[in-house]
């Protein structure tokens, strides 16, 4: 009994080390793999995070980040007091709620309808016509909107006129400026933003197809049964993903929507960093908020990974 | 596979490089050091006398795609003449803020470059532009080529650390449909009793009496944009608002603490507003929307320079055969008051590097120094003869198509160029369009409507922070009653709102300033 | 009596989706008509008309003045060479690293891709990113434009996920055959992969395409600017006149048909393009015949 205990030990031991011997063999290529994108970031990404101690600084690039006054969390205090950070933090909330409720589930939506097309013409046209607004840039999306919505000349409302129905004249509403915001999003980028899912879908092994409709289920059912689940990982971790960014709604569309008269609902951190720090070159404040923005996405990607992982699936780390 | 062995190769230089130079982080800073020492010490006795071949490196900004190839005829004029190699860093105008301050935190600043007012407070006692006071009296084209007080303007006592960024202080007026005054059956205004009561009437007839003679309400009378920035100076002069900032009895106040004045202004826009005289949609609209719609025959007043006014009659005869922009004097307010839009000019600087060679120095105020006389301005506008242009046989010049890509103008116009209103006349521009401009332009002169803080908004340190947020939130208030969304007195609750947000501050912190520069 | 249900319901299910994917297009459509016909339509035209799909008065003077344009040539073989280059580079990087992320049984491979992600989140902003650039010595040459992004954190991780998906026996039985890491990548997983990579191939050309501001920012020598830059600097130009405003400046002024041709034409490469790449997301990876 003991003999045979202490054979297996050895046995166990050597099997370890030639494992591990084994182990190096069969990793060292994929270490080699990942070594050229590893340098990229850590060269070009994570060298220049030496940045962010500028925002307990008051910075002037003549003097440097080692040259420069040490503030400590000065630049926080301001903008955790700053008056109006509650009105940005409720907006910024607020778009980013609007955005993963209707403009997230859009792409994928529509992916799922296109995957059911047959006629491969109409599946190859539709699919080139929409990523195409993709190229159009924000400031004519804008500009077209003006031009189809302006309450006095505006295309639409000489058109309604015409067939006799009420004027549209919510443009300049500002209860109207989420939704516009969000229509004009979803009808530039879901196209592009479908192309992921497309490729996801591809994948797809067609006999899972066959066998479901032998079991006699409907296109309702196929969708719920194979489709769905196969893009489950994708969209999972497309969400998360999306979560990092929670609390950062880019700068230029919501700029170029933006009015004195509907900051109230509009003003959110991007817009305000541009007017008090890039426009007065106080790059230190910037700076902070643009790290406060980064914390809580962090937050939230950590929490959201955790929840993934633990309930089975593979997250982003 | 080759390819990614390729890649491998080039990390694996890239990583030797970093282990070369990793201590450098500080060199910017270092440098300069090194640079500000020796500006101080050796300029004095450096005697350039032109011998020397130099690189020099100017820095312009590129607008709308605008620069010059690098064999331009201009430069290689610049080359032969102070033998040197000029090289033209041309920088996208929207960015050129973010490309200055990389460059100046990588301690790589071009020789000769511009820098906006706030960056030249900023920045002016880092000991990186060069003092050229000392050297002026050796350079007398330049030192007459602008006013004293802008040379003045916002350097140090004693100092000249930044030449004036010049530009035409009263640059525009409002021009104004004169067909469809006519058409509107309404008298010409006469610049002498020309009054707001008059500027309302003529904007409620573009407004509602079918101005274009086209049958349809297809027109607006008063157009502006959803900041009530476009069109509107003239006005704000005329119910007697500061430009940004006003001198009384000695103390500067700003236009935001102006109560009677602001609630006149935003009564009259009001009014035109509920009355359907005032474009419905121009919360929707920025600076260029409301310029399209003056171009496309849709509203009757912009405002202006004398080349806009030509380029968009052209534009609009196109449109209707009968169009005829004219000139129009401000509308004078109910307390005699009027002017045209007025910039400060002079506290956006034009700088010599002070970190490098004197010599280079020396040739860059020789250049200036040529660039400002009668010769100088000419080429830097004209180009160089049978080149851009060719005298024909009776006396008058031609321009030749080489100057539509060639674009001569620019680095004056954009870059460097002496006080003189008359930049936009070339050795081909006919005398008659030379004599209308010039007219245009003293017209202009007239009725300034000047922005007296003489840049020293730099100086406030609150000013930077809040300022645009507080003006931001100002704007909000005054839209809220031109639409009738609040009443007029409303403007006194943001008003308060305003002093308290920062305003004070900004106010004080202003006239402490104003007090310090007219002691020193 | 079964059978006609089903085929029934099926009818209503593609009605359904046909007339909301016609509709859906027709949105898009018009719109963007109304960019490609402006184009095309005289400035008057433009001013007066507000929206049109057909101009009555047909002129190419857009993209003749465009093409005219010094600067368009040149621009636009930079554009090409950038797009090119920088494409293969973060292609081959990114599919390597991500299938080598993909092994569940990689150590270290929970700390990589961390390292990754947190990249989304962070970032040391433009100075610092500046100063590394530079003293590499990039400045002033395409590897500023390719090396700091060679790597697109997002689709890294999609792109791992791709691979992850890929069932584990077909790794095991290429294994047993006595693939070597490399072989198998090779000579079964890229093709296998065609649908993804295809997709993120798109995806890094179009990022490429579309650089401007690191070009602006890195490249000194206006002569290396990319076709982004002079298309944006016709597309933004009126509203940053501020720079100039107390000039009287003969700007050089676009027409909004150059503007508008000035989206078609930036769009235009990636739209013939495009075809190429998209029959890879219909034919998908092939899996299903691999496994019979």
């Amino acid at each position: 009994m003991r003999s045979s205990v202490t054979e297996m030990r050895a046995a166990n031991e050597s099997r370890t080390s030639s494992a591990a011997a084994h182990y190096i063999k069969r990793a060292f290529p994929i270490y080699l793999m990942v070594l050229p994108g590893l340098l990229s970031i850590v060269l070009f990404k994570y060298l220049p995070m030496f940045g962010v101690l500028i925002s307990f600084q008051q910075y002037s690039p003549f003097r440097g980040i080692w040259g420069s006054e040490w503030v400590g969390l000065d630049h926080f205090v301001r903008l955790f007091t700053e008056q109006q950070f509650v009105t940005l933090l409720k907006n910024t909330l607020f778009l980013n709620l609007i955005d993963i409720c209707f403009y997230f589930p859009a792409p994928i939506i529509f992916a799922l309808f296109l995957n059911e097309v047959r006629a491969r013409w109409f599946k190859a046209t539709l699919q080139t016509v929409v990523y195409l607004p993709h190229f159009v840039s924000m400031i004519v999306v804008v500009g077209i909107t003006v031009v189809l919505f302006a309450s006095e000349f505006g295309g639409i409302n000489q058109w309604l006129d015409v067939i006799g129905l009420p004027r549209y004249e919510g443009l300049n509403d500002p209860d109207h400026f989420r939704w516009i915001w969000l229509l004009q999003n979803i009808w530039k980028e879901v196209g592009w933003s479908a192309i992921i899912y497309l490729a996801a879908l591809a994948s797809i092994d067609p006999t899972l197809y066959e066998a479901a409709k032998m079991d006699g289920a409907n296109r309702w059912r196929q969708i719920w049964h194979i489709t769905l689940p196969s893009l489950a990982q994708v969209i999972l971790i497309l969400f998360i993903l999306r979560l990092g960014s929670f609390i950062d709604i880019g700068f230029e569309h919501i700029f170029l929507l933006q009015n004195p008269l509907n900051l109230a609902v509009s003003d959110v951190f991007d817009t305000y960093i541009y007017r008090i720090g890039v426009q007065q070159g106080e790059f230190s404040y910037t700076t902070a908020v643009g790290l406060f923005k980064s914390v809580v996405g962090l937050v939230l990607v950590l929490t959201a990974n955790a929840i993934a992982k633990r309930s089975g699936k593979e997250g982003v780390y | 596979m080759r390819k990614s062995i390729a890649m491998l190769l080039a990390t694996g230089l890239v990583v030797t490089t970093l282990a070369g130079c990793s201590g450098n982080e500080k060199s910017p800073a270092s440098n300069h050091a090194a640079g500000n020492n020796e500006g101080k010490t050796d300029n004095a006795e450096v005697v350039d006398d032109g011998t020397e071949k130099l690189t020099l490196t100017f820095m312009p900004e590129s607008w709308s795609g605008g620069k010059w190839r690098e064999d331009h005829p201009t430069i290689k004029y610049l080359n032969e003449k102070f033998n040197i190699d000029l090289k033209l860093m041309w920088t996208d105008g929207p960015t050129y803020v973010d490309k200055l301050n990389v460059m100046a935190a990588s301690g790589s600043l071009p020789d000769f470059y511009r820098v906006s007012a706030d960056n030249f407070g900023k920045w002016q006692n880092e000991g990186i532009f060069m003092d050229v006071a000392p050297y002026l009296d050796q350079y007398p084209n330049l030192a007459k080529a602008f006013p004293e007080e802008q040379w003045k303007m916002l350097n140090p006592a004693g100092k000249i650390l930044g030449m004036p960024s010049w530009g035409i202080e009263v640059r525009d007026s409002y021009q104004i449909r004169a067909d469809w005054i006519r058409n509107a059956g309404l008298p010409m205004p006469k610049e002498e009793t020309f009054n707001v009561d008059e500027f309302y009437e003529i904007m409620k007839a573009f407004a509602l009496n079918d101005p274009d003679k086209n049958g349809k309400k297809d027109t607006v009378g008063f157009a502006t944009d959803n900041t009530l920035s476009g069109n509107t100076a003239q006005l704000r002069a005329a119910f007697g608002l500061a430009n940004g900032w006003k001198l009384v009895d000695g103390k500067l106040i700003p236009q935001f603490v102006q109560s009677k004045e602001q609630k006149d202004f935003l009564g009259f826009l009001r009014k035109m507003y509920a009355e359907g005289i005032m474009d419905k949609d121009f919360l929707s609209k920025k600076g260029a929307n409301v310029y399209e719609m003056f171009q496309a025959g849709k509203s009757g007043l912009w405002t202006h320079h004398p080349l806009g006014l030509r380029t968009d009659t052209e534009k609009l005869k196109g449109i209707d055969p009968n169009a005829e922009l004219i000139q129009l004097a401000p509308p004078i307010g109910p307390t005699g008051l009027r002017g045209n839009p007025t910039s400060l000019v002079g506290a956006n600087k034009v700088v010599i590097n002070g970190t490098i060679d004197p010599k280079k120095q020396q040739r860059i105020l020789k250049i200036l120094d040529w660039w400002v006389t009668d010769e100088g301005t000419d080429i830097m506008k004209s180009g160089i003869e049978g080149v851009h242009y060719t005298k024909e046989a009776d006396g008058t010049y031609k321009e030749t198509p080489l100057v539509e890509t060639d674009l001569p103008r620019i680095l004056n116009n954009w870059f460097f160029l002496r006080a003189d209103v008359n930049l936009g006349t070339y050795r081909w521009t006919k005398p008659e369009i030379a004599e209308f401009d010039n007219t245009f332009n003293e017209n202009n002169a007239k009725y300034p409507w000047k922005p007296e803080s003489g840049g020293l908004e730099i100086y406030s340190e609150t000013y930077s922070k809040k300022w645009n947020d507080l003006s931001t939130k100002f704007t909000e208030a005054q839209l809220k009653i031109v639409i009738g969304e609040s009443p007029v007195d409303s403007i006194d609750k943001a008003i308060e709102e305003w002093r308290a947000g920062g305003g004070d501050q900004i106010i004080q912190e202003m006239n402490d300033a104003y007090a310090k520069n007219k002691s020193k | 009596m079964k059978t006609r249900r089903i085929f029934g319901s099926e009818r209503y299910f593609d009605v359904l989706v046909y007339t909301l994917l016609v509709l859906w297009g027709a949105a898009i459509l018009f719109p963007l008509l109304y960019v490609l016909m402006t184009s095309f339509a005289t400035e008057k035209e433009y001013l007066t008309r507000g929206f049109f799909i057909i101009p009555k008065e047909w002129t190419m003077d857009a993209y003749l003045y465009l093409m005219g344009n010094d600067s368009f040539a040149q621009s636009f073989m930079n554009a090409v060479v950038i797009t090119a280059v920088g494409t293969a580079i973060s292609i081959s990087v990114t599919t390597i690293m991500a299938y080598g992320l993909s092994k569940k049984w990689l150590k270290g491979r929970t700390l990589f891709n961390f390292l990754v992600v947190f990249t989304m989140l962070f970032s040391g902003g433009l100075i610092p990113t500046y100063l590394v650039v530079k003293e590499f010595g990039m400045i002033d040459t395409f590897w500023s434009l390719w090396l700091p992004g060679a790597v697109a954190p997002f689709y890294l991780i999609v792109m791992r996920s791709f691979f992850s998906s890929i069932p584990h026996e077909l790794e095991e039985s290429a294994r047993v055959d006595g693939c070597g890491e490399w072989r198998m990548f090779f000579s079964i997983m890229l093709p296998l992969s065609k649908a993804s990579i295809a997709t993120f191939v798109l995806f890094y050309m179009v990022g490429y395409w579309n650089t401007y501001f690191s070009a602006l920012i890195y490249l000194n020598d206006s002569n290396m600017w990319p076709l982004q830059v002079f298309l944006r600097q016709i597309l933004v130009l009126n509203q940053s006149m501020d720079g100039s405003a107390t000039l009287m400046e003969q700007v050089i002024t676009y027409t909004p048909g150059a503007k508008m041709a000035a989206i078609v034409v930036s769009a235009l490469p990636m739209m013939i393009i495009y075809p190429f790449l998209q029959k890879h997301f219909n034919k998908g990876m092939l899996l299903g015949s691999l496994k019979g």
